[in-house]
């Protein structure tokens, strides 16, 4: 595709086109036939689609699906869990979204009799790194499949010191000798302030 | 003296601090002061003083208020204990809770709410020294703050109050001619869509001043508008990006 | 205020404590250097006195309004003081709009404390009528911006405000309270200045920042006046200090309080 021809700013109501010369693309409205800007930044008209959009120059840092957020998990059901996320993409977010974290699948823990779960891939308190996969209904889905998702860093049941990592599923306590299941980041323990 | 008596305009047409009838007080306006926040907006109007600040989207508090939709669209107007000639009480009055009622549903036209289902949408206008037209001068500056913020808007929202002083319609009254003239009319618009999203009046106007104030008043409000064009200008294209040109609104 | 990340905050903490261990903080300052303090005053016209001050990225605004009032029955002699004042919900996302907190009441009774107790303005001169009438002075603060401290940048912002606040004289005549024209100075003597710090681990740490706050175990405010006295002093947080931390801090505290408190008089000139 040949590059999008770019415009000067513009900002939120300003006309952009009419309907008849484009389709309104991303941060445009159509409205009464005049096509406008939902927001300050930089037009984008592409030739091929007839799609006219706006480039914001600031965005409110939602989430995307393929983002990843690093949280604490809060409660946790059978096949999921409340992640309180404190990171978004690597970045502090002050928002105080929670997303919910699907467990299902999760080979980590394993289980006991009539299916229920002997342990969980996760427990409340741990921090864990997840990535967003879906937004649907405003709720922000989340999984830990892949190797570089999962704990990062979690207390000790017990004794409430940090935990070591054991093995690729387990994680123990130096201090008192408990080992627990975990579906485990692939660099548990080697993050240091920043996840 | 009784309300309405104060000279306020002389026979010259010139007003208590030199303006003409139809002139607005000086104006400045900057955007994204307040660090913390996700958009925010100073406004310095006449003697106003006013920040405004935006949080959000961001998760609502408590759940119960949760709108599946769209977002909530919180407001707060509140002035400072010292912004006034004598303290204010900080807890807020009858009129400040008024004001952010109205203040919300002055902005709420223009935010795309349902692009942001199941969060809330903060706005915080503090008024640091009052002078005449403090709403209008909060809903311009937490306009910009919105826009600051990234938040989808279909339009700016820009005010201005017009009213009556010794009988005869003028533009942007200053605390003065507020508590000792004839009446107020604060409007705000949404200036490309030429609709409005605020209307107060208080005062008896005939036929034709009412419709000379309020048309007085939008006019203007384009006038702000202008500024308020400018100061996201200088915000997000340094000021140097020419801006595409307001076309002319259908009355 | 702060978010509640039990783990995140635990990993944080063990991590700062480390860094405070070789002398070291996480943005290179010494432990005992506070962040680039600035101070405006006269920003509110149609305050009696103002201050705008920021401590890093905390900001503060404080306000003066004077007016004439009833004195308390106890002290009929005496001027009122109040300081009051408000997190703004604007400053932090963790600031919440409605009453006061408990954590907001504290603040400004501590800086209130500083004020009264350093005899920073001489309540008796407030007086006018024994028993009738009396000066109030008010100073509000408006927290703008949260990153740590507001302790002390409410404390210089106050302090500032009420050094620069000036009144209509007031005369009084056949028993009566009448308004001058003449312009006169609120009748301030000393500036105190606080100074607080956070105990993270086993190492004090001055003026510290939201991050630091954070992962605080201990806080302490101590003001000082102009000859080097202590004049209020307020531990918080729940936990603990030593005798000999308590002694250590107030030995900073007099030292950099003398720094801070010279740009303070420089701002106020």
């Amino acid at each position: 595709m040949k590059e999008a021809k770019r415009a000067q700013g513009v900002l939120p109501g300003d006309r952009l086109a009419v309907s008849e010369e484009f389709l309104p693309g991303s941060h445009t409205y159509d409205s009464s036939g005049l096509i406008r800007s939902l927001t300050a930044g930089s037009v984008v008209k592409d030739p091929k689609s007839m799609e006219i959009s706006v480039k914001p120059a600031a965005e409110p840092g939602l989430f995307r699906v393929d983002d990843w957020v690093t949280g604490q998990v809060e409660a946790t059901q059978a096949n999921s869990a409340n992640v309180h996320i404190f990171f978004h993409n690597g970045k502090p977010n002050h928002k105080d979204f929670s997303g919910m974290l699907s467990l299902r699948g999760l080979s980590g823990g394993g289980r006991g009799e009539r299916g229920a779960r002997r342990t969980t891939p996760v427990k409340s308190g741990d921090v864990v790194r997840c990535r967003v996969f879906s937004l649907v209904n405003g709720i922000i889905h989340l999984n830990i499949d892949e190797p570089d998702m999962g704990v990062v860093a979690a207390l000790c049941g017990i004794c409430g010191k940090p935990l070591q990592k054991g093995s690729a599923t387990k994680v123990k306590c130096d201090e008192c000798g408990n080992v627990e299941d975990r579906k485990l980041a692939r660099d548990f323990g080697t993050i240091p302030i920043e996840p | 003296m009784a309300k309405g008596e104060t000279k306020l305009i002389d026979e010259k047409g010139n007003r208590r601090d030199g303006r003409k009838w139809d002139q607005l007080r000086p104006i400045k306006l900057q955007v994204g002061l307040v660090k913390n926040a996700d958009g925010s907006a100073y406004i310095e109007w006449g003697k106003n003083k006013i920040m405004a600040a935006v949080y959000g989207p961001k998760e609502v508090h408590p759940k119960h208020q949760v709108l599946a939709d769209r977002a909530l669209l919180r407001c707060r107007y509140h002035m400072a204990p010292f912004s006034v000639d004598e303290r204010k009480n900080p807890a807020p009055s009858r009129r400040e809770i008024e004001i952010s009622k109205v203040m919300r549903e002055a902005l709420e036209p223009a935010v795309v709410v349902g692009d942001y289902p199941r969060t809330a949408i903060e706005v915080w206008v503090e008024v640091l020294q009052s002078d005449g037209g403090s709403r209008v001068a909060g809903i311009t500056a937490a306009s910009l703050a919105l826009a600051d913020a990234g938040i989808n808007m279909r339009d700016l929202v820009v005010g201005c109050s017009c009213g009556m002083i010794n009988g005869q319609v003028v533009a942007d009254l200053d605390d003065t001619e507020d508590k000792e003239g004839d009446g107020d009319m604060p409007v705000a618009i949404l200036p490309n869509l030429g609709l409005v999203s605020l209307l107060q009046v208080d005062g008896v106007y005939s036929r034709e001043k009412f419709q000379k104030a309020f048309e007085l008043a939008i006019q203007k409000g384009k006038e702000v508008y202008g500024m308020q064009r400018e100061a996201l200008n200088a915000r997000f294209f340094g000021g140097e990006a020419k801006v595409t040109q307001v076309e002319e609104v259908a009355e | 205020m702060s978010m509640k990340n039990y783990v995140v905050e635990t990993i944080r903490k063990a991590q700062m404590v480390q860094l405070l261990a070789a002398g070291k903080r996480l943005d290179e300052r010494a432990l005992d250097q506070p962040r680039e303090l600035k101070v405006e005053t006269g920003v509110i016209p149609k305050a009696n006195g103002s201050a705008r001050v920021t401590l890093g990225n905390t900001e503060v605004i404080a306000g003066v309004k004077v007016a004439t009032g009833i004195p308390f029955p106890d002290t009929p002699d005496k001027g009122i003081l109040m300081v009051n004042g408000e997190i703004l919900p604007m400053s932090s996302p963790y600031a919440e709009a409605g009453p006061p907190s408990p954590e907001a009441i504290e603040l400004a009774r501590v800086v209130d404390r500083g004020v009264r107790e350093s005899k920073m303005i001489a309540l008796e001169d407030l007086s006018l009528i024994p028993g009738k009438t009396v000066i109030s002075v008010f100073c509000d603060f408006n927290v703008m911006n949260v990153d740590g401290n507001l302790f002390d940048a409410v404390s210089y912002a106050v302090v500032a405000a009420l050094k620069t606040a000036k009144m209509k004289k007031f005369k009084v005549k056949d028993d009566k309270v009448e308004v001058t024209e003449e312009v006169v100075p609120v009748p301030v003597k000393k500036t105190p200045v606080s100074v607080t710090f956070a105990r993270i681990g086993e190492r004090l740490v001055v003026d510290p920042s939201a991050e630091e706050e954070a992962s605080m175990d201990m806080r302490i405010t101590i003001t000082t006046e102009d000859g080097g006295n202590v004049c209020a002093t307020q531990k918080g947080e729940a936990s603990t200090i030593t005798p000999t931390q308590v002694l250590e801090a107030a030995d900073i505290a007099i030292r950099v309080g003398k720094d801070i408190r010279a740009r303070i008089l420089e701002a106020t000139k």
